[in-house]
């Protein structure tokens, strides 16, 4: 019985260039694999870790009617944030406050390099309470955080470094208030900040809670009570449990899921593409193991033909040649996740830098220069065994075609 | 003698109370002078700012002091509508064949240079949106005119407060400012052209518009051609001619 598997070893030694080709090209697929896995799920999760903490929490509290308008952030559709706060303790929530409003942010030359405007989305915060569910204040590489009453601005980095905006510079705000009238906030940049979420980076605009509630007159109304419970597994349970009370005030809670649907939809889609790219790196690695499969099969027709005479039966050459490939495919898989795993270290302890790439556009993910690779053991331990099973699946093809020859043919096969 | 010149003093008093004009008929006056049952307008807008000039032409219909409707004629935007029909703003694009109706903060984009579509969305009925108050007499270009504050009292105009200049001589408006809600100045107009037309009513032909926030930047608004009292569609200010 062990005959035939020691025969197998053999051959693979005897035929060391072959084996090690096809096991070369099992590791590579393999190692492609484990690679990409390893990239996508890291964005995946990098990307949702800093949505929760810079951009959405586990999801917001909101007017009835705002979702549906929110590309015009309608102001009149706010509402009393001291309504949610009994529901919110009682759930053990951290909550934080705040006003979303459309503007033009205008600079002048001096100390600004040109005169200019950019529009764009500001966010009224509660300087003290806002860190309790999000690290935007944790994240200022320049100045000083917003105080209460201080007409004070944040900036995130790329767009203070775009406009050319720094410590201490003067801007106006050209907004509505909520009656609709024209409105202009003086403000002065108190603060630069760089997080690893890109679209606070790229286009984030803070100022207090108490200024945009004066100068746009909501009368202690806000646009939106965003929630988290902090690391909670369950995170999402918890807040899907709030939705019938929020429901009873009238207002509506959106989810994170909702509130990033922008990356929600490109994580799905790349769901469906990593499939299409694993599934063409098994095709490669496929076509590759079965063509060297092939001729190391139909090199040894003749060999064949003369052990199928001495008396060897079809079904233990069958089993020879699966030994041999799964010898192969064990070699290949051996080596394809050992190298996976040896590359797959400093993506995921120092990342690649895409900063250059991510600056003008993150294609929807949420991660802002480095590229972190994680340890998917699951995806390392399924290359593994289809590196195994792939080269056995073809190896039985190839020998069954062989052996579909009789012996005469077999021994003037040339 | 003492009768004599207090019989006088009280006929030049009586004289003074009779021309005597409130900001409410000042205003009022100019809204009736600036109303056209039916008006059909060809023109061109200059916007200038650092990036340079830029020109569209438009031709522009409009039924009393509510329904207005602008088509842009020039290459780039040809096509492109602006309707104001029941107090409501919309705009049509022929590329999306799609109409959308502005609201809120949308109101503030521009519609061309520093004309924004809420510039655009006031009619005319000034007092039945403002609280009209006469500041003094200020000269503007050499004009003796009324200054005459507005503060909104509704919440359908852009501006909470604004300050017009109309000249004392003829009633026609000659300048306006244009205030946030902080107090901050955000637009100056000057009224640069004026035509006249019969029953004492009159057009501003080419007005100057500057935004005081952003520097170096003003648009020009200038009526090439006018027909007062065309005959228009019935269907003419409705979603359905937008297409």
């Amino acid at each position: 019985m062990i005959f035939i598997p020691k025969m197998a070893m053999l051959n693979l030694a005897r035929y060391k260039k072959r084996t090690m080709i096809t096991a070369g090209a099992i590791s590579y697929g393999l190692l492609m694999y484990i690679i990409t896995r390893s990239l996508l799920s890291g964005v995946d999760t990098e990307s949702i870790q800093n949505l929760h903490l810079y951009e959405t929490a586990a999801g917001r509290i909101m007017a009835e009617g705002y979702w549906a308008n929110r590309e015009t952030m309608p102001l009149e559709k706010c509402f009393d944030p001291a309504l949610t706060v009994p529901m919110l303790e009682e759930a053990g929530a951290a909550y934080a406050p705040r006003i979303s409003f459309n503007g033009d942010l205008i600079f002048f030359k001096d100390p600004f390099p040109e005169d200019g405007s950019i529009p764009g989305r500001f966010t009224a915060v509660d300087p003290e309470r806002d860190a309790d569910v999000f690290e935007v204040k944790n994240s200022l590489t320049e100045g000083q955080w917003l105080k209460n009453g201080e007409q004070g601005l944040v900036l995130g980095h790329w767009l203070a470094e775009d406009i050319g905006a720094k410590i201490g510079s003067p801007v106006l705000v050209e907004t509505q208030t909520l009656d609709g009238y024209a409105q202009v906030i003086d403000l002065e940049v108190v603060g630069i900040l760089n997080c690893p979420n890109p679209e606070i980076t790229r286009s984030g605009m803070f100022l207090p809670l108490s200024v945009a509630n004066d100068y746009l007159e909501m009368g202690g109304m806000v646009t939106e009570m965003n929630v988290s419970f902090g690391n909670s597994s369950a995170s999402d349970e918890q807040f899907a449990a709030l939705a019938a009370d929020v429901e009873a005030l009238k207002l509506e809670a959106v989810p994170w899921q909702v509130l990033g649907a922008d990356f929600v939809a490109i994580s799905q889609a790349k769901a469906g593409s990593s499939g299409m790219v694993i599934l063409l790196i098994l095709i490669i690695a496929g076509v590759g193991i079965s063509n060297t499969m092939l001729m190391a099969v139909y090199e040894r027709v003749r060999e064949l033909g003369m052990m199928r005479a001495l008396g060897m039966k079809d079904r233990q050459i069958r089993s020879l040649f699966l030994w041999e490939s799964a010898g192969i495919g064990l070699i290949g898989s051996v080596l394809g996740t050992a190298m996976g795993m040896l590359i797959n270290w400093p993506l995921v302890r120092f990342g690649l830098d895409y900063s250059s790439l991510l600056r003008d556009s993150s294609f929807g993910y949420r991660i802002q220069g480095q590229m972190y690779g994680v340890w998917d053991f699951s995806s390392i331990a399924i290359a593994f065994l289809l590196g195994v099973g792939l080269s056995v699946l073809v190896a039985m093809f190839s020998t069954h075609r062989i052996l579909r020859l009789n012996i005469t043919a077999s021994l003037r096969f040339q | 003698m003492f009768m004599r010149n207090l019989i006088l003093f009280a006929l030049l008093m009586l004289a003074a109370m009779a021309g005597a004009q409130s900001a409410e008929d000042i205003v009022r006056e100019l809204d009736r002078m600036q109303t056209f049952d039916r008006l059909y307008t060809e023109g061109t807008m200059i916007s200038t700012d650092r990036f340079g000039e830029k020109r569209s032409t438009y031709r522009a219909w409009s039924r009393g002091a509510r329904d207005f409707l602008i088509e842009f004629t020039n290459v780039e935007e040809r096509g492109q509508k602006v309707l104001r029909v029941d107090d409501e703003l919309y705009l049509f694009y022929p590329d999306a064949e799609d109409i959308i109706p502005m609201h809120g903060s949308a109101l503030k984009q521009s519609l061309f240079g520093d004309v924004s579509y809420e510039d655009i969305t006031e009619g005319r009925n000034t007092l039945d949106k403002y609280d009209v108050g006469l500041m003094g007499s200020e000269d503007v270009k050499g004009l003796d005119c009324w200054k005459i504050e507005m503060t909104a009292t509704s919440r359908d105009v852009p501006y909470p407060r604004q300050v017009l200049y109309v000249s004392k001589q003829d009633n026609i408006l000659r300048a306006a400012e244009y205030y946030a809600r902080s107090g901050r100045l955000l637009k100056l107009v000057d009224v640069k052209k004026v035509e006249m037309f019969a029953g004492g009513r009159i057009m501003l032909t080419e007005v100057e518009m500057q935004d005081e926030l952003r520097r170096g930047s003003s648009t020009v608004m200038r009526i090439d051609k006018v027909n007062v009292e065309p005959v228009l569609r019935d269907d003419l200010f409705s979603l359905r001619s937008l297409y």
